[in-house]
């Protein structure tokens, strides 16, 4: 499971949107927060690959912070999830360790690890989904491969989000052990972006909000955010993550992508 | 000399104008006190319970910010932990059957229980696995085994697992744990604390109560009933202090009020109003000081729990001097008005005199560091005060309503007692006959009990806290037998910059000092990061034992913690704080006295000093250091706090009796009782506790008021007759029978403390009632002495109306 993913499981993850069913006989709630999902995913889709530089900064209660900058190469998958590979440049004792990514939406993700400083390679296995993505408030969940069939959709109402005008939709997850009873999702009715999403606890507490900001608009056809920002109202920390450099279409093949990758990314 | 000093002084005019405007203004005098009453009420509701360790500490005490800090940094450490055996079940915890049931309750208790931030148990525990080319991080709970066989092979990888043995699972894998971590501490604000945010400040609706109602809830669902739980730590702890408290407050102040009722009611004979006024000036005093704790902000802390008894029986003894005097007035056949003014001119000021030092005498503790002692002898002297205001307005308001006729044929209180008299003239003879035996005995008692204080040490034990056959305490004791310790010390490194506890120069100090620690009797497990890294270590070489190491570079050790971090570990985030510039060993100590775990940690301290941690500034915290401050702090404060009230009360009685010689001598007997009882704890080998503590200064208040009316009364009897002698066995004939009937209420309303289901508080109890009569037996035994010794109030005369008979 990876990194890779925020650039766009998170946008994976969250949302969809009906297009064409707007014409038809006005379908039920869940019926059109089905489609919302379904239509905010089809439009993240087709970019083949990508690369991007990736900053995370973890901040605590107190203000302290950690900076994590790393390099992500992306290769979508037509019938699997997709695969990633993440190279760490800072912080400097981490340079140079890097992981690569098979995500599997039907399966656990299949993941390596390369540790300069041992020069090894290690597989990698865990089922966890609920953890903490690399001590973040993010969690594995919130990156993980979207499938359609993990969550029950129900849309609620549109209102305004900023400048913009939103669907609101209510997300719950149907997978054993998620770390949530159900989400509250926001996305713009002129793209079906992601623009914000309240996370509520297993007993039903708000338990974080992720903002998502300054989204560009590449190739004229796919839209990225550079700026994600996730709030934990419980612990009073906080996550950003900041995106530069998008590129698409730079021609990266499987080969990019194998084990042997792993020990030549640097 | 001025043969007519009034020992009262001129302020008896006052109280005595004070009676007749309550007499004469009865209906404004009970709607000022209903306003008074209407407040007190109000803040009272504001009152809440805490009896947390939090409520020790003043926010502005260094070494509780040490702690502060270290949760700040590390999280709440406040847990609940749940130990559980299935002794019919084959294999125990490892049973699939149990294993199933544990790992569905681990859930249900995250999912249910209000605050807990995550729930630990062996079926969600995380494991770092090497299998072939690849480490595993897993949990049971998400790939859980199929067969007995597969969990039995399960239990062999956690058997070998350091972190977890002693602390998830005990070393004959016979007994099981689930750690349940709260996302709240005993030091956030109570807003906080509320499970419905509109449900108000009922124990009901805060935590740490909700949180272990719902515990219990849950483990007495009929699906775990062949596991068999004890249940320890912060919650169960706490909880059930909370809970012990609001019962015995409830509690205490009715059976010492039957007591002390009864008492007086056999002894004085009294009748309504002689019993329903003092009840309502105790209850008032009760709601009034509750309602001052709420204006202050304070909170119901566990030394509250004295408060209600003594401040029934102070307010008791108050009222018995006020009923007695009226009905001795009423007995003359005075009219009610005037009954109650010659009353309050009386006793007024004996009792204001009597409230005075009994609230300087707890007040002395207002200079302890601990905030349990400072807030206590603030509101505790505030609501003797109370008392004291109570009964000389309150009192009068309900005697002002006595009936007219028959006063002397049907005395609404009687004096009583007079079985007592023939005693009483025998002990006066003995004190004149024997003094020199008595100052003899007096003074070899006194040394022997002084010698007996410099054996007296400051500690105690948290487990001797509650009594034998109290649950908790039980589940302490059978916990700490199979798991080991359940308090914690620890040591934090901080390097002062982040990331700086990835450097392997802190990491092979910290883990010196772990190993070192490890071999302390008293300690019996530790955690911190180098175990982790350890795990790591070896799980990247194939489980290879050689590998069960510190990693040597700061980039792998770096490297380690980035994959550690993200596979999901989130076992650090306990011994590491967010930017990597502190990190935390924990020690897992006994539970045993204050002085072991002070005289270990003087150990470590010796062992840094021999060994300097030259890459770190290391702090000492955890709930094992504040035990130690707790026992320093009560330590200091006995010491100042004795001397501060024994100056206190001597300045007042040397200003009661206009005279240093007079109000120095007074002190003697009432010190001797405090010396005899701290003499006699310190040859019986006993500790002082924080209660134990408070011994000193409670009972010196007491014990002086009861000297203040025999000297008193000696005094005057002395200006009247010229004749020492004479004087004591007058006054001590006349208001003996008053003291030992006031001392015998005492001490029948402390020993209601016996009910007590904390040990600490029946011995409390025990012992002031010891030190009431020690100071009985010295004002009626050496009180006499002393005077007849060293005749305080000038040379024997012969008075004028003698001479003059003489001369006729």
């Amino acid at each position: 499971m990876g990194i890779l993913r925020m650039g766009f499981t998170v946008i994976a993850v969250i949302f969809f949107v009906t297009v064409g069913d707007s014409r038809a006989q006005s379908p039920s709630p869940e019926e059109k927060g089905l489609e919302i999902a379904k239509e905010a995913d089809r439009r993240l889709s087709g970019f083949g690959d990508c690369q991007e530089i990736f900053t995370m900064t973890l901040r605590d209660d107190r203000g302290r912070s950690r900076v994590r900058r790393m390099r992500i190469l992306t290769l979508e998958r037509e019938d699997d999830g997709d695969w990633f590979l993440s190279i760490f440049d800072e912080p400097a004792d981490v340079k140079g360790t890097a992981m690569l990514t098979y995500s599997h939406t039907h399966t656990d993700d299949d993941q390596w690890l390369y540790l300069p400083a041992l020069k090894r390679v290690k597989r990698i296995s865990s089922k966890k989904k609920s953890g903490s993505f690399m001590g973040s408030e993010f969690s594995f969940e919130d990156f993980s491969s979207m499938e359609i069939e993990k969550y029950k959709y129900k849309y609620l109402r549109n209102e305004p989000c900023g400048d913009l005008d939103c669907f609101v939709s209510e997300w719950i997850p149907t997978y054993a052990y998620s770390g949530y009873t159900r989400m509250m999702v926001w996305h713009d009715l002129a793209e079906y972006r992601i623009q914000r999403v309240d996370y509520y606890d297993r007993k039903n507490k708000l338990l974080k909000t992720l903002l998502v900001k300054g989204y560009q608009l590449f190739d004229e056809k796919y839209w990225r955010a550079m700026h994600w920002i996730m709030e934990n109202h419980q612990t009073k920390r906080s996550t950003t993550l900041e995106y530069s450099e998008y590129r698409f279409g730079v021609g990266l093949t499987e080969r990019d992508f194998d084990q042997a990758a792993l020990k030549r990314a640097k | 000399m001025n043969q007519n000093k009034n020992d009262l002084g001129t302020s008896a005019t006052g109280f005595g104008r004070l009676a007749l405007w309550i007499f004469d203004h009865r209906w404004l005098s009970l709607l000022l006190f209903s306003a008074c009453f209407g407040m007190g009420l109000y803040f009272a509701g504001k009152v809440s319970i805490d009896a947390s360790f939090e409520a020790w500490f003043d926010e502005k005490d260094r070494t509780y910010d040490y702690y502060l800090e270290y949760k700040n940094d590390f999280g709440s450490d406040e847990i609940a932990y749940l130990l559980y055996k299935a002794p019919d079940m084959p294999h125990g915890p490892f049973n699939l059957e149990v294993m199933r049931k544990i790992a569905n309750l681990t859930r249900v208790l995250e999912d249910e229980v209000p605050f807990v931030k995550e729930v630990t148990s062996l079926a969600n525990a995380e494991f770092i696995e090497a299998k072939a080319d690849s480490i595993e991080v897993h949990e049971l709970l998400l790939d859980f085994p199929k067969t007995q066989d597969e969990l039995l092979r399960i239990r062999d990888i956690v058997m070998n697992k350091p972190i977890y043995v002693g602390g998830l699972i005990d070393k004959d894998a016979t007994h099981g744990a689930i750690i349940l971590e709260m996302s709240l501490s005993g030091s956030d604000p109570i807003e906080k604390f509320r499970l419905d945010p509109e449900g108000g400040d009922g124990m009901d609706n805060l935590y740490p109560q909700v949180t272990n109602s719902k515990i219990d809830e849950i483990l007495a669902r009929p699906e775990y009933e062949d596991i068999r739980f004890y249940r320890i730590g912060d919650i169960p702890n706490n909880s059930y202090y909370n809970r012990l408290i609001k019962k015995e407050i409830s509690i205490f102040p009715l059976v010492t009020f039957a007591i002390v009722g009864i008492m007086t009611m056999l002894l004085f004979r009294t009748r309504f109003l002689g019993f329903v006024g003092p009840l309502t000036v105790v209850l008032s005093t009760l709601i009034l000081t509750l309602g001052f704790m709420g204006l202050m902000g304070y909170r119901i802390a566990t030394l509250f729990m004295i408060v209600p008894p003594f401040l029934t029986t102070i307010g008791v003894a108050q009222s018995v001097h006020l009923l007695s005097e009226f009905q001795i007035c009423r007995s003359k056949g005075m009219p009610i008005r005037e009954a109650l003014r010659q009353t309050l001119e009386l006793v007024g000021k004996p009792c204001l005199l009597a409230a005075l030092t009994t609230a300087a005498g707890l007040s002395s503790m207002v200079v302890s560091p601990l905030l349990n002692f400072s807030e206590f002898a603030v509101f505790g002297a505030a609501g003797v005060m109370i008392a004291f205001v109570l009964t000389t307005t309150l009192l009068v308001f309900f005697l002002s309503f006595a009936r007219d006729k028959h006063a002397a044929a049907t005395p609404e209180f009687q004096s009583g007692g007079s079985f007592l008299s023939p005693l009483l003239v025998r002990i006066v003879n003995f004190d004149l006959k024997h003094r020199g035996a008595i100052a003899f005995i007096a003074a070899a008692i006194f040394m022997i009990a002084f010698i007996g204080v410099f054996k007296l040490k400051v500690d105690f034990n948290f487990l001797e806290n509650f009594k034998e056959n109290v649950g908790l305490r039980q589940d302490v004791v059978y916990v700490e037998q199979v798991m080991g310790g359940s308090m914690n010390a620890v040591y934090v490194f901080d390097t002062g910059t982040a990331d700086g506890i990835k450097n392997s120069d802190v990491l092979k100090q910290l883990e010196g000092l772990q190993a070192w620690a490890e071999k302390n009797p008293l300690v019996q497990k530790t955690y911190s990061i180098v175990d982790v890294l350890k795990d790591i270590n070896q799980s990247f070489h194939g489980d290879d034992p050689e590998y069960f190491k510190l990693p040597e570079s700061r980039e792998l050790i770096a490297q380690y913690l980035l994959m550690y971090e993200i596979s999901g570990g989130k076992e650090l985030e306990d011994y590491v704080n967010s930017d990597y510039s502190r990190t935390a060993l924990e020690l897992r100590v006994k539970t045993t006295y204050a002085s072991r775990v002070d005289e270990m940690l003087r150990q470590f301290d010796t062992y840094m000093a021999e060994h300097p941690i030259t890459t770190a500034d290391v702090k000492l915290t955890g709930i094992g250091l504040l035990w130690v401050k707790i026992a320093d702090y009560i330590a200091d404060s006995q010491i100042r706090g004795y001397t501060l009230a024994f100056v206190m009360i001597a300045i007042l009685m040397c200003l009661a009796f206009r005279s240093i010689k007079v109000g120095m001598l007074s002190m003697i007997p009432n010190l001797a009782p405090v010396i005899i009882t701290l003499g006699f704890m310190g040859w019986w080998g006993m500790h002082l506790d924080y209660l134990r503590l408070m011994l000193a200064v409670i009972a010196i208040g007491i014990a002086v008021d009861d000297t203040i009316h025999i000297v008193s009364r000696i005094r005057s009897e002395f200006f009247r007759c010229g004749n020492y002698a004479e004087a004591i066995r007058i006054g001590l004939s006349h208001v003996g029978q008053a003291i030992v009937i006031t001392s015998a209420v005492l001490i029948c309303g402390f020993l209601v403390f016996l009910l007590s289901e904390l040990a600490i508080l029946a011995s409390f109890g025990i012992l002031l009632a010891i030190t009431i009569t020690t100071a009985l037996i010295a004002d009626l035994f050496l009180m006499p002495v002393l005077i007849l010794r060293f005749q305080p109030f000038g040379k024997e005369f012969t008075p004028q109306h003698s001479a003059s008979a003489k001369a006729a």
